[in-house]
């Protein structure tokens, strides 16, 4: 796939990977099964084109997801989701039951995803805090069962209020045995990258 | 089953076509406003996030269509440049402003749905039809062959506006 906007500093890029590659591990530990990741990209666009690509998904179907806002030095927003059938999945892997055995999405699923998302936003947080210093804090995500594009656009459109351009660290995981793909992003809101460009100057020069 | 001629409207968007071009997006708390000239089978589509526009600072001209004050007025002004039609030939439709989050502090989908009312009345353009509030999202096609908006919100039967 195609790389959309253009390149992001390398500071972010560092710690886009770093985050992505913590989330995974800690999505792996949850669901006891290896998560690949099979896509990854960190990229500055416009929110226009975004969501609009984002509305031409062939996945178009019902999504659970989970939005989080996650305050502090470097603010950023993040979001958990997959298709609803994944998510039944998910929480049949996560509660170690029988595969099958959630049919709809009930408290259990909701509970799951919000879960998830919990436990990877504060994954994120915990490179920030762990490598760079910098003090963040999770708030409880919103768990949101609707259209790939509406629950896409609630999770941009604070930031696509105060700007045009946004940064976007997009990621996948697959779960091989399952064949499941869940997605997920990290949004930061405005003046957070600077905050992590300095940071990382003045410490890799401090080094 | 995929729609041919489909054109995608992403979040602070405007995109004006014609037949037989279908005009989508997905919405929230956004809402879409829809002008159809029937007479001559062109029409287009905003999205806009935000009711009002902030002040511009510092030379900063702010984007027209992320808001419902300055986003319909400009789809209006780029039909009739484009088309060369009157205002008077064209009708709206209003759909989305819910609230999908559940705030309880401040209700941006309301709020962007009385400031679409507020500025089609004041620009003196009748609203045909519409489907806003809620707390699911709305799936949108509007064909601009014959002006119907094909409507789904989650969860439900599609419906035609």
């Amino acid at each position: 796939m195609q790389t959309p906007g253009f390149r992001p500093e390398k500071a972010v890029e560092l710690i886009a990977q770093l985050s992505i590659d913590r989330a995974s591990q800690l999505l792996s530990k949850l669901v006891k099964t290896g998560a690949r990741i099979s896509l990854e990209k960190a990229y500055v666009t416009d929110l226009s084109e975004t969501t609009a690509r984002i509305n031409g998904e062939e996945v178009q179907g019902e999504v659970i997801g989970a939005i989080i806002d996650v305050t502090g030095d470097a603010p950023f927003k993040f979001l958990f989701y997959a298709e609803a059938s994944s998510c039944l999945l998910l929480t049949d892997l996560i509660l170690q039951r029988k595969v099958g055995t959630a049919k709809e999405c009930d408290i259990y699923v909701q509970s799951s995803v919000q879960e998830i998302g919990n436990i990877l936003a504060s994954g994120v947080c915990g490179v920030f805090a762990a490598d760079f210093d910098i003090r963040m804090r999770p708030t409880p995500p919103k768990v949101v069962h609707d259209f790939l594009g509406t629950v896409f656009q609630e999770f941009v459109m604070e930031t696509a209020a105060e700007t045009d351009q946004v940064l976007i660290i997009e990621s996948r995981f697959h779960l091989d045995r399952y064949n499941l793909s869940c997605n997920m992003f990290i949004l930061p809101l405005p003046g957070t990258e600077e905050v992590i460009n300095n940071i990382c100057k003045t410490k890799f020069k401090g080094e | 089953m995929p729609i041919e001629n489909k054109v995608l409207v992403g979040v602070g968007d405007i995109k004006i076509d014609k037949a037989p071009a279908v005009l989508s997006t997905f919405l929230g708390s956004c809402v879409a406003v829809c002008l159809y000239s029937p007479s001559r089978k062109v029409g287009g589509m905003v999205h806009y996030l935000l009711p009002k526009a902030k002040e511009m600072q510092e030379g900063k001209i702010p984007k027209k269509e992320k808001y419902a004050d300055t986003g319909i007025p400009e789809l209006l002004r780029r039909l009739k440049n484009v088309f060369n039609i009157e205002k008077d030939d064209f009708v709206a439709k209003i759909f989305g402003g819910a609230n999908v989050l559940r705030m309880v502090n401040r209700r941006v989908g309301e709020e962007n749905v009385a400031a679409a009312r507020a500025i089609l009345r004041e620009l003196k353009i009748v609203v045909v039809s519409a489907s806003t509030g809620g707390e699911k999202g709305y799936k949108l096609d509007f064909n601009l062959a014959t002006g119907k908006v094909s409507c789904q919100i989650f969860n439900e039967e599609i419906k035609e506006y």
